[in-house]
């Protein structure tokens, strides 16, 4: 299956929507990806493609949240023991279709331990598989809205809390949060949109070399997808190296004082709700740092990450026509 | 599963917020506290942080709890092993004495809603169900969070919360990159973060603790008495619910403030907290633009007020009816085409553009449901009982309907639990019979299709009257976007009907559509009255329980017919197809000219809609939609 998957690496174009993914993977705080834009624009691919560039990981075995050992918050079982056995383990995408019913979402009682032992047991559900991976949700617009206010409420706490079908649990389920729409078929409300660490605009490449190097190298990995991957092994590995280099340094990126200021500065200047849009904003320049190999926080990274985590969340009620953000951020910052 | 929480001595700014908590574990009886406003602003963290300032517990709500879980139910396991009915407490047992939270308070379903309110009310839990009889005792503090532009509140429920506070982000610079560096170094190395502010936590639990021991011996004087009733009758609060929370407050402010009588300044401050969500609304026309100069959150408040009070007039029943003097319309009718005729040039002159610039809420509700069928569909507008295996698990059923097998295997396998002993002595697989069938009752909130017919003609350019109308359609279209339904909008001007936007769920794409609509030309009522109706009926065709709704915004001066060479009468002929079609209308009437027509109205009787003159939709006045350019001016001066 998984010779199957499309390099990362070798998807043409769609820098943005490539860059959000990659800071989401370093630095899982960031709080998910959503990207907006036409279909066929390699956004399944991309995230897909996500996978191939992480380290495995150790889980504890058999834990249906694969809770890494001395990385809280652990569920309840792994809490209590000292010394688990662990196995490795790669993070994966779970997708959730928008069919998916709510006791599949959210987990629900174990049907065969009731019937035949006559226990009440928890059935962990997509959330409990999501702890730890990547969320992927196509066309999070068309979500059912029950389903949305699930995903809002865990995604914001870490935590799912399900009470239900004679079933009282809680797990944590810490998730990046990827989701793809289409604006035109309806907009995601501003409170869910608000929770999108970053949002990415996507539309076709409309170069014409890099539109016929996209169908060059697509029709080779069709052709031969082993072969292909092969070609790509040492573009994916200077990127899986670059990444994980970039995980290492990110506690140590230094952020000078002034770029607080820059980030409240720019918090204030657009009118954003709250104060989650600031936090993201700094944490994302931080993350970039990290990406590029720069030591410490400064006002280009501030510019770059302001164009994905700003323009969702200047809206101040759903009806209010400030989209877009001021092509010159700089000199807000400056003044 | 404990998970480091952020400490609440290490929340910036939110002063009233912090204290209203505060006051709640001095004294339980306030009976807790809402937190209305903006996304982003810590809500949930302070909440969650209270935990470590006293033994009280925070009992979650999530939002897909189930009934059974909340009230309680039969204990599954017991029942198995020993063949006897035991009750297994649900949340409002956890919650006695402790505190109930439900974040996103505004979006939780209406069932969940309703015995919460219950609870709230006698402060215990009568259990009868699944042959069990139990009450027990379910005194809780309620504290929620929402985000007012996620849907309103009942009014009865909006009185559970004792406290009320809007919630805004800081806008200093100072506070806000304070706000950042904490957050970030908890996120670091939260173990040490809040070792950094353990002696500060101790120091504020212990202030509690203290001030909860004084409490009790806290007596109002007369005078304090009569201040806190002179408050509550100013408001025109209803009932003593009101003067009781507010003495219950102002003596849990004096007791965190060390002392042990009640000043005038404590009931002061408490009504700040206890009465905006009380105040009783009256319904004024405000006074036209100048309401929207009201500071935000002022307005965000009786914003919540008055959707709550227009949802309690639930449907069709208390609008206005204006029948009465049909008959003087039929006199007008006579004069009418050539009145129109004289109104427009045949060229329709130029074009305008004129852009709403309000949003203000209904003061009444213009659409409900007439009939009580199953529906399905995932919007709010009006929720049914679902007829399908869609939408939320609610609550069980023992009856059986064609449409629904959808087992509650969870409720089934409790009924059968009971009988196990005898029927398995040997133990082993459980044996369920088909009496102990139930089946999940699931709820789902149907939303509308509603299609907006808008009249864009010369005409309608006079004198600022579109601008009025797209204040009146943006208005209804923010009603459709809290309700989660569809819409779609046609516009008539020129020659014929043009469909601005096809349905979908994209609220906003309508707003933008409409926006930029001119207006020009002649009136193809009847034109756009067709487009509709197909517009509705290919829709219903895809989707056979969906509500349609035609909303129609027109000042009725029809003068290009469809078909014949009656402008009017053409209309009038579409107008009674939809409604043999059974499409619920709402004709919105602009017309405000010195001579009336008074078309719009008989288009209304012939579509058999309920009829409003565009003021009479007019409520309070939402937001100004003055754009943001204003605060970045401001920084940059």
């Amino acid at each position: 299956m998984e010779r199957n998957v499309y390099p990362f690496s070798a998807i043409v174009g769609q820098e943005d929507m490539k860059l959000a993914l990659l800071l989401n993977l370093i630095n899982p705080a960031l709080g998910g990806v959503l990207i907006r834009g036409e279909k066929g624009t390699a956004k399944s691919t991309a995230v897909r493609g996500l996978c191939d560039l992480t380290e495995e990981i150790d889980v504890v075995k058999g834990c249906a949240f694969h809770c890494q050992p001395g990385r809280p918050p652990l569920c309840a079982d792994c809490e209590g023991n000292e010394h688990p056995e662990t196995v490795r383990y790669r993070r994966r995408v779970v997708e959730l279709p928008i069919s998916a019913t709510e006791d599949r979402v959210v987990g629900s009682l174990n049907i065969e331990e009731a019937i035949r032992k006559g226990k009440k047991e928890f059935e962990p559900g997509i959330l409990a598989e999501a702890n730890g991976n990547i969320l992927y949700v196509d066309e999070i617009n068309l979500l059912d809205d029950h389903l949305v206010d699930i995903l809002l409420d865990s995604a914001a706490m870490g935590v799912n809390t399900v009470e239900r079908e004679g079933v009282s649990y809680s797990h944590p389920s810490r998730f990046v949060l990827v989701g793809t729409m289409n604006p035109e078929e309806g907009d995601l409300r501003p409170q869910l949109l608000d929770r999108f660490g970053l949002v990415v605009e996507i539309r076709g490449e409309q170069d014409l070399a890099l539109r016929s190097e996209l169908i060059r190298r697509r029709l080779a990995f069709e052709r031969d997808p082993e072969d292909f991957a092969n070609q790509w092994r040492p573009e994916q590995a200077a990127l899986r190296e670059q990444i994980r280099r970039a995980q290492e340094s990110l506690d140590q990126i230094v952020i000078p004082e002034e770029m607080y200021l820059d980030a409240a500065k720019l918090g204030v200047a657009l009118g954003v709700d709250g104060h989650r849009a600031d936090i993201t904003l700094l944490k994302t320049a931080q993350t970039l740092a990290a990406f590029w190999g720069d030591g410490a926080v400064a006002r280009n990274h501030i510019v770059k990450a302001a164009r994905m985590v700003l323009p969702h969340r200047m809206r101040k009620l759903p009806f209010d026509n400030t989209d877009g953000l001021p092509s010159d951020l700089e000199a807000l910052l400056d003044a | 599963m404990h998970s480091q929480l952020y400490p609440f001595v290490a929340i910036v700014g939110q002063e009233k917020v912090k204290r209203g908590l505060i006051l709640n574990l001095i004294e339980p009886r306030i009976g807790g506290i809402l937190l209305c406003g903006e996304k982003g602003c810590a809500k949930s963290t302070i909440v969650r942080a209270l935990g470590a300032l006293s033994g009280v517990k925070i009992v979650d709500l999530p939002l897909n709890t189930t009934e059974d879980m909340l009230i309680g139910s039969l204990d599954f396991e017991t029942a198995v092993r020993d063949g006897r009915r035991a009750f297994s407490g649900g949340l409002l047992e956890r919650a006695d004495g402790n505190i109930l939270y439900v974040d996103e308070v505004n979006l939780l379903p209406d069932s969940i809603v309703s015995t919460l309110i219950c609870a709230s009310v006698s402060g215990e839990n009568l259990v009868e169900r699944e042959g069990i009889s139990y009450r027990h005792s379910s005194r809780f503090a309620l504290v929620g969070t929402m985000n007012p532009e996620e849907g309103r509140l009942r009014p009865q429920f909006l009185d559970r919360f004792g406290l009320y506070v809007p919630v805004a982000g800081e806008c200093e610079l100072e506070k806000r990159t304070e706000i950042i560096r904490r957050r970030l170094a908890f996120e670091k190395d939260p173990v040490s973060f809040v070792e950094r502010y353990a002696q500060d936590t101790e120091e504020l639990a212990e202030r509690i603790a203290k001030a909860r021991k004084r409490v009790p011996f806290i007596e109002p004087d007369p005078a304090v008495r009569e201040l806190a009733a002179n408050f509550a009758a100013q408001a025109g609060t209803e009932g003593n619910r009101c003067e009781i929370i507010l003495i219950r407050t102002a003596a849990a402010i004096a007791a965190y403030e060390g002392r042990e009588y009640i000043n005038a300044q404590d009931i002061k401050e408490a009504a700040e907290y206890v009465m905006p969500h009380r105040r009783r609304q009256t319904w004024e026309k405000p006074d036209e633009q100048g309401s929207s100069e009201q500071p935000e959150q002022e307005n965000r408040q009786q914003q919540e007020q008055s959707r709550d009070e227009t949802e309690q007039s639930p449907n069709q029943n208390s609008m206005p009816d204006y029948r009465h003097d049909e008959e003087g319309q039929q006199d007008g009718q006579e004069m009418e085409t050539s009145g129109v005729q004289e109104f427009e040039r045949p060229d329709g002159g130029e074009e305008q553009l004129e852009e709403g610039e309000q949003i203000y809420l209904l003061s009444a509700i213009p659409s409900a449901p007439r009939d009580r069928l199953l529906r399905k569909g995932s919007g709010r507008r009006s929720k049914s009982k679902s007829g399908t295996n869609k939408g939320r698990y609610a609550a069980f059923t023992q009856h059986k309907t064609p449409k629904q097998r959808d087992l509650a295997l969870d409720a089934t396998l409790r009924t059968a639990a009971v009988y196990q002993k005898d029927r398995r002595p040997t133990g082993g697989v459980l044996a369920i019979d088909e009496s102990d069938f139930r089946y999940k009752v699931r709820e789902n909130h149907v939303g509308a299709t509603v299609v907006f017919v808008v009249d864009a003609s010369g005409s309608m350019g006079a004198s600022k009257r579109m601008k009025e109308t797209k204040e009146a359609i943006l208005s209804m279209l923010y009603d459709s976007y809290q309700k989660r339904d569809k819409v779609g909008m046609v516009a008539f001007r020129r020659q014929q009907a043009e469909i601005l936007l096809d349905v979908t769920s994209s609220v906003n794409l309508a707003q933008k559509k409409l926006q930029q609509l001119p207006t020009g030309g002649r009136t193809p009522l009847a034109s756009g009255l067709f487009q509709a109706w197909q517009m509705l009926k290919g829709r219903r065709y895809k989707d056979p329980e969906m509500l349609p709704i035609l909303v129609l915004v027109t000042d009725g001066r029809a003068n290009a017919p469809l078909w014949s060479s009656d402008p009017v009468e053409d209309a009038l002929k579409v107008a009674g197809q939809i409604q043999a079609d059974h499409i619920q209308s709402i004709v919105v009437d602009t017309e405000q000219d010195f001579i009336s027509l008074h078309i719009a109205r008989q288009v209304a009787d012939a579509l058999d809609a309920t009829y409003y003159k565009v003021d009479e939709l007019r409520g309070e006045v939402l937001k100004s939609m003055v754009k943001q350019e204003t605060r970045r001016a401001a920084l940059l001066d």
